[in-house]
């Protein structure tokens, strides 16, 4: 491996730890569990910290808009100012239930995310009507397949259709099944060879190059 | 104007049009007067049956809450179902989340519960609040809840806390009980019950349903989509649990015009798509150039 | 029709959600700056609260060098982090990304075989081949069906003669599994709008009990 110490400590870092973690799970011996119970409790307060500098990154990006009345800045100082009352709210008066932090998840955050997933109906229909088309076998199966499993789902026609709620059953039940199992193993599979590949530095991309 | 014109035309509806359509169909059913019932199917009830054991053992159950207000109207009605078979029950439970956006709406729908069923907190139930690296927190509660939770959700260490006595790791409660609207399940699998085995029991959206868990025995029971949660709802009048259905069976009108409505759409895009060729003359794309 | 003041709010912020199916329009971009910012101090309270103080900050003011003093390797992991956006030592934070990155990979290797192969293999070919005929035909065709799917995602062997023929019975396997997925989608999506519907009908209109 080229580059110097400095390039190539992330690397060794990574295979000593990477082949500690995959083997402590087979080594119960309290030697090997202590070091790793300490390792994973490290990263919850990793995670936060990183989260906050996250944030900043927002904050720093929104600001700069702001000053330099970039295009659309005025959403820029409703997204800040959002976002200050909200800490104020939760930092002063708490977050527990009741509060005025509380209150504003569930009566300003709730409704505007819970409605903006919900466009999702929308927009699935529309590209349902544009895009599925049976131009292929393949195509074809999928339609059906999709067809008889939407019909099986209304509570009507599984009644007046006792067959086709059980062919419907039957898809869901067995060949999706089976579809859905062989996505699993190549996808376990795919992220073993990842791992094995990063941790033992076959593939460094994920680590950067060396900036000399 | 000619047959194929006409379906040419279908193809290009203004996608307005189709958003109104879906507005109608969902909404219509409201203003009826039509009610609708789910009938339980083999897997609620297997999903029941699974909670019912866990719930006879006498050991406190856990229940990880992983949706927010995005998914909240499809998983909500499941919550609230397993939520009064556990206080109906008077078994105690542990709940948390692993989700951020969860914190919130826990704290409200158990501030409900313990309303309607006269229950103490850190007897009857506790809120150990929100933990962060969520696969390696389910990893680490295999062995210590402790140290991944020092304090509950009100700032009192879980050492003080009467219902966590003698609750130091997963083996110690009957299950857990997962509400998901992501693939957190799998990571359950993963990292808790593949290494430290003990029953799991998922509720999550229809677009996360996943019966190869359940055919694995990976999973003790699972609850997908708004139609299971009418089904449990179901479920749970026919027991005796609750006196009336939730808003997922309310929702089984509405859902049945809309799959009826969108099945139409594919149809009608179908039926322009290959009866407006004709139109087009062959080789020619929907806006008449060449694809 | 409500008159509590929070339910005419958020039956507004959904009004101008619902705005932008017409077409993009200021006041969905002012709801949806909103939401960004409203969700962004929410996501820094609840990790303050839930994470940041009872996880790092409490035990080490309580007992600096107590039993839970190893949590100062997070401290200096935090800055190592942080050394990201500083000019001339860039380089320290790959340490950082080293350690979180090799937790994640290394336990993924032994959970990944575990949960998602051993146990997907062996309930694939423990099937029970008893019962009645629908339930014989339906544990052949999982057996059958994801050995073929598997079969597609082989590409090591050109798909060919027997191979292809296996392989194009996979995608059609595959395909029942996407079309099944699609219905199963289309119906979460329907219920999360069935939600915001009740909400604008019952609770702000109260057309609907």
């Amino acid at each position: 491996m080229k580059g110097g110490i400095g390039y190539r400590l992330p690397f060794a870092l990574m295979l000593v730890l990477g082949i500690f973690f995959a083997a402590q799970y087979y080594i119960p011996h309290p030697v090997v569990q202590g070091p790793k119970e300490m390792m994973l409790q490290w990263k919850q307060p990793l995670n936060a910290f990183i989260i906050f500098l996250a944030l900043g990154g927002l904050v720093v990006m929104h600001a700069r808009k702001v000053i330099r009345r970039q295009k659309r800045w005025g959403y820029s100082v409703v997204t800040l100012v959002a976002m200050a009352a909200m800490i104020f709210a939760g930092m002063v008066w708490g977050t527990g239930e009741g509060t005025v932090f509380s209150d504003w998840f569930k009566n300003l955050v709730t409704p505007i995310e819970a409605t903006m997933f919900s466009l999702l109906a929308f927009f699935v229909a529309s590209a349902a009507f544009r895009a599925f088309r049976a131009r292929t076998t393949g195509a074809t199966i999928l339609l059906i397949s999709a067809g008889v499993v939407m019909l099986g789902l209304i509570p009507a026609v599984e009644d007046a259709i006792p067959p086709l709620g059980e062919v419907a059953n039957f898809l869901l039940k067995y060949p999706n099944t089976a579809a859905k199992r062989a996505i699993m193993i190549g996808v376990a599979l795919g992220a073993i060879s990842v791992a094995l590949k990063t941790i033992l530095g076959i593939d460094r991309t994920i680590l950067g190059r060396d900036e000399r | 104007m000619t047959p194929s014109r006409f379906f040419d035309r279908i193809s290009r509806l203004d996608r307005r049009w189709i958003f109104l359509a879906i507005l109608l169909a969902v909404a219509l059913p409201f203003l009826t007067p039509l009610e609708f019932r789910a009938k339980p199917s083999e897997q609620t009830r297997e999903f029941d049956r699974a909670l019912d054991a866990a719930l006879g053992t006498g050991k406190p159950i856990m229940v990880d809450v992983d949706f927010g207000p995005q998914t909240m109207a499809e998983l909500e009605p499941l919550l609230l179902g397993v939520m009064h078979r556990i206080f109906e029950s008077e078994t105690k439970a542990i709940f948390f989340t692993l989700m951020p956006d969860a914190a919130a709406p826990t704290r409200q729908y158990l501030s409900e519960m313990a309303k309607e069923y006269g229950l103490e907190y850190g007897v009857d139930y506790v809120f150990l609040g929100y933990a962060s690296s969520f696969a390696y927190t389910m990893y680490g509660m295999g062995t210590s809840i402790e140290k991944y939770f020092h304090e509950d959700d009100r700032g009192t260490p879980l050492g003080e806390i009467p219902i966590m006595k003698g609750v130091e790791r997963l083996a110690d409660v009957s299950a857990v009980v997962n509400m998901a609207s992501n693939s957190f399940p799998k990571f359950w699998i993963q990292y808790g019950v593949a290494p430290f085995g003990f029953d799991l029991l998922v509720g999550c959206t229809a677009v996360n349903a996943t019966d190869l868990y359940l055919q694995t025995g990976q999973l003790k029971g699972l609850l997908a989509g708004g139609r299971a949660g009418a089904e449990y709802e179901a479920l749970l009048v026919e027991k005796g649990v609750v006196s009336q259905t939730g808003d997922a069976t309310r929702g089984l009108g509405s859902q049945s015009l809309a799959l009826i409505a969108i099945l139409l759409f594919i149809v009608m895009g179908n039926a322009g798509y290959f009866l407006g060729r004709g139109a087009r003359g062959p080789g020619r794309d929907e806006r008449g150039g060449r694809p | 029709m409500s008159t509590d003041p929070y339910i005419w709010i958020a039956a507004i912020l959904t009004l101008g959600v619902f705005s932008f199916l017409y077409r993009d329009n200021p006041f969905f971009c002012f709801v949806e700056h909103l939401l960004v910012g409203l969700s962004t101090g929410y996501m820094f309270c609840t990790y303050w609260h839930n994470v940041f103080l009872p996880e790092l900050v409490n035990p080490l003011m309580a007992a600096p060098f107590g039993p839970e003093a190893h949590l100062w390797v997070v401290v200096g992991i935090c800055f190592l982090w942080s050394c990201k956006y500083v000019r001339g030592v860039k380089d320290l934070s790959r340490l950082a990304l080293a350690f979180w990155l090799s937790i994640d990979l290394g336990l993924a290797i032994p959970t990944e075989m575990e949960a998602g192969i051993i146990a997907q293999v062996a309930g694939t070919l423990g099937v029970s081949f008893s019962g009645t005929w629908d339930q014989i035909l339906g544990n052949a065709i999982l057996v059958g069906g994801t050995l073929a799917a598997l079969t597609y995602f082989f590409f090591s062997k050109a798909h060919k003669g027997a191979v292809g023929a296996t392989a194009r019975v996979g995608t059609w396997i595959l395909m029942i599994g996407f079309g099944a997925s699609f219905s199963y989608t289309i119906l979460s999506r329907i219920y999360l709008l069935i939600g915001r519907l009740l909400f604008l009908l019952r609770d702000w209109l109260g057309i609907v009990n």
